[in-house]
């Protein structure tokens, strides 16, 4: 892709926009996420500020498994780092021979991330038509969680696969917008831990 | 070209068959594994089904029909890393080549996509039209005559989401897709496959919600108002899957046309001298993609009641209506602006087309659109003024709503401004454009009492509010639809329509419509409440006046639909070259317009509005270059 021209009227071709039209879009879904999350926080601060009826968070209802919930937070950690690290050496124009090792890290992450958090869920243990709004909300914050990093997941795996198969060369582009989205994901993640293990 | 073409390319040529028996398949299988696999349906009524099975069925049923089309080619050759596609598939998929087959698959062509638009949202304004035609005619009497309650409202359900389905797609679909690129000097949008998957969304999200007839339908009308939507048969999992399909293709939407505007503009063009239909798509889109995700979220938890019987909205369960109220309405209220801010754009852009004047206060009415944009965020609650509201929000919220007068009075002084001793051609488009302005005068007035709470009480869910809605919406977005086809439909097709005797439709339906909803609006103010079927006795001259003058606007509707399927597909009436005479871009390109958009490239833009001067909004240079492989 060329960022010469933003119009493609003077590049050969221009069928996915260029770098700065990739980032710029991700952020973008960045800012919609945003809502997204801020959707279901107002449902859950509400929900809990109100407690109707007294069943927020019913008595004998517990929280998710906490050496579970840490591990889940755990592989997006790591896979933040392997995606910072690919970042770095991608931007610097580096021909590292670490680099695929690097994405494959980054994968390994993501794919485990993805099978914790679906273990994690199952380990709820919640009848959800008795267990009050608390765990009603904690259950479908996971799963959309869950569900953006199979998402983003599924998008590192197909520019892992086109580096490591040498049909497409990773860009800085490409690089810095996947180390967003994941981060971000992992930190709303972190957030979403905090808020249903310790503040309802 | 390559005389042997790839297999995804032979599959593409059946995209639209295939597309169908995806969906067929995916639902069968999302039918037996929701019904089978999935615990804790809810104990409604299941003689039809289960709510996971209908859910996952339409759901699968969605990916199937994508699947069919082709979308999952690319991610999943991405996935294996597979090589990119050709530059010769990017031009096979771009449409090159021609031919009608490009309007019935999957294609990265904007201007395809935006004639696909066209026609799909014509076809499902006219089911919902007819609808509409069924509820009038049920209304004729007092008392139920033709229809039972439940399926009345299943009826008067299925026009409005259908209508709202549509209405939020039916200008920035066609004429956002078709026309942005070529107002900015892009050969493409940011995101070609992600503009096409936006329109086939469309046709599952409509077919699905009009399958809820064979489920037993839905009573909550397009709000969807919790806890009625979770006491629905599974007639409501239509309109949830529905909404979610919408929510999903007016996000995504927005995302491609803020990046593609934003990003992709041609050098020369600062955001000072786009379009104002520019404009007004990039305020939309904004408000599009970060209303959407709320209508989602909500959606979501529906859908979580429905099938594993969570209580958001229960409050015994610890839930609360009001809950979904805020969520839909933060996404619902920008959702009407959604509609209408295109309606804007599209009228300032043929205005001064018509006035043969620059268009006054060009970043006045820019500011105006933006300002109501960005109130448009801060006043959802007016519509809970009397279902929950805490006492002492309301006055917020009725400043807030009353505060969006300002800025669209200042688009009011944009186009007086623009009218003022002006060599004003009054042709058909310009009839549509006077018509808007005084359609949208009376929906902004009825919304003012609306907006103000002591009204509302004695206002709220009558029919005033829908006759209020219909001003905005079809008197304003429709009519600009229908202005704007009659403007457009020369650059989109090559063809045109009869202009004198589109002049009586005209007529027909400007006075169809106000005898309709005046009617209406005195209905309301007389206390007949909305989505009910049977009325006070004398509510019913009103109530016949305004069914006879509806019967009447659905047949002058339907003479605008004749009259364009018998000029543009049958009679196939050539238009000239530049008929409007005006000085936009979209218009100083050829006709038909090149596959690539530009046959030279686009230089020295200024302000398409230089009437005075006869100036165009863009000099051409020299010739682009081909692309390689094309």
């Amino acid at each position: 892709m060329s960022d010469v021209s933003p119009t493609g009227l003077t590049a050969i071709e221009e069928v996915e926009g260029g770098g700065r039209t990739l980032v710029f879009t991700s952020r973008l879904v960045l800012a919609a996420n945003t809502t997204l999350q801020l959707s279901l926080l107002f449902a859950f601060l509400y929900l809990r500020a109100n407690n109707f009826g007294g069943v927020f968070h019913p008595n004998g209802v517990g929280t998710p498994p906490q050496v579970l919930a840490l591990i889940s937070l755990a592989f997006p950690v790591i896979g933040v780092l392997a995606l910072w690290a690919v970042w770095s050496t991608v931007s610097k124009s580096r021909e590292s021979s670490a680099l695929g090792g690097m994405l494959l890290l980054a994968v390994v992450a993501a794919v485990l991330t993805g099978a914790v958090r679906i273990l994690l869920m199952y380990q709820f243990n919640w009848t959800l038509n008795s267990a009050g709004t608390y765990a009603d909300l904690a259950t479908l914050w996971y799963a959309v969680l869950l569900g953006e990093f199979i998402g983003v997941g599924l998008w590192l795996l197909s520019l892992a696969m086109g580096h490591l198969r040498g049909t497409d060369r990773l860009s800085t582009a490409h690089a810095r917008a996947i180390l967003e989205q994941w981060t971000y994901i992992t930190g709303v993640s972190i957030a979403v831990y905090l808020l249903i293990q310790y503040a309802s | 070209m390559s005389s042997r073409p790839t297999l995804a390319r032979r599959l593409n040529e059946w995209g639209l068959l295939l597309g169908v028996i995806g969906a067929v398949i995916g639902f069968i299988i999302g039918f037996a594994i929701g019904t089978k696999a999935i615990a804790g349906s809810s104990d409604l009524d299941h003689s039809l089904g289960s709510d996971p099975g209908i859910l996952l069925g339409y759901a699968l049923s969605a990916v199937g029909f994508l699947a069919g089309m082709g979308f999952l080619n690319y991610p999943i050759g991405r996935l294996l890393g597979a090589k990119r596609p050709s530059e010769e598939d990017n031009a096979y998929m771009h449409g090159e080549g021609g031919g009608l087959g490009r309007y019935f698959r999957m294609t990265t062509d904007h201007k395809v996509i935006g004639l696909q638009y066209l026609v799909m949202i014509l076809v499902f304004l006219f089911v919902g039209g007819l609808g509409a035609m069924f509820i009038r005619t049920e209304l004729l009497t007092p008392v139920p005559s033709v229809a039972n309650a439940q399926s009345y409202l299943t009826l008067v359900g299925l026009h409005s989401t259908l209508m709202i389905f549509m209405a939020s797609a039916a200008i920035i679909g066609p004429f956002g897709n078709y026309f942005v690129p070529i107002m900015i000097g892009t050969r493409n949008m940011a995101f070609p496959r992600l503009e096409a998957l936006t329109f086939w969304l469309l046709p599952p999200a409509g077919l699905i919600l009009l399958s809820t007839v064979f489920l037993g339908g839905f009573t909550t009308g397009w709000t969807g108002y919790a806890p009625l939507a979770d006491q629905n048969v599974l007639g409501m999992d239509s309109y949830l899957m529905g909404f979610a399909l919408i929510g999903l293709s007016i996000g995504l939407s927005g995302l491609n046309m803020i990046a593609t505007i934003l990003t992709k503009r041609a050098p020369g063009m600062p955001l000072s001298r786009m379009p104002i239909f520019v404009w007004s798509v990039l305020v939309t889109s904004f408000l599009g993609a970060l209303a959407s995700p709320a209508l989602i979220a909500a959606v979501l938890m529906e859908m979580f009641s429905r099938t594993y019987q969570t209580t958001f909205f229960v409050p015994s369960g610890g839930g609360s209506p009001y809950l979904w109220e805020n969520l839909f309405w933060f996404f619902g209220h920008p959702e009407v602006y959604i509609f209408v801010i295109p309606a804007f754009g599209l009228i300032m852009e043929m205005l001064p087309v018509f006035t043969r004047r620059p268009l006054w206060g060009y970043r006045v009415g820019v500011g105006g659109m933006v300002g109501v944009g960005l109130l448009s965020f801060v006043v959802w609650q007016h519509h809970l003024f009397v279902s929950g509201i805490a006492p002492s929000l309301r006055p917020f919220y009725m400043f807030s709503t009353e505060m969006i007068s300002v800025p669209t009075g200042i688009i009011y002084l944009v186009a007086l401004g623009s009218l003022w001793r002006a060599r004003t051609r009054f042709s058909t488009p310009m009839l549509f454009i006077f018509a808007f302005f005084f359609n949208f005068l009376i929906g902004g007035f009825t919304g003012v009492f609306l907006s103000d709470v002591p009204s509302d009480f004695s206002l709220h869910a009558s029919y005033f509010v829908q006759a209020h809605f219909h001003y905005t919406i079809m008197g304003g977005e429709v009519f600009a639809l229908m202005g704007a086809i009659v403007y457009y439909l020369p650059k989109m097709t090559g063809r045109t329509m009869d202009i004198r005797l589109l002049r009586y439709q005209f007529w027909a339906v400007f006075l169809t419509f106000n005898g309709t909803f005046l009617s209406l609006i005195a209905v309301g103010i007389l206390g007949m409440p909305r989505r009910v079927i049977s009325y006070a006795a004398y509510l019913q001259p009103l109530n016949d006046s305004a069914s006879i003058f509806a019967l009447a606007l659905g047949l002058s509707m339907a003479l605008f639909l004749g009259i364009l399927i018998w000029e543009v597909v049958i009679k196939q009436r050539v238009a000239a070259a530049n008929p409007w005479e005006s000085l936009g871009v979209e218009w100083q390109v050829p006709t038909p317009v090149p596959t690539f958009n530009f046959d030279r490239v686009p230089v020295a833009w200024s302000l398409p509005y230089d009437y005075d001067t006869g100036k165009p909004a863009a000099d051409f240079g020299p010739a682009v270059p081909a692309l390689s492989g094309a």
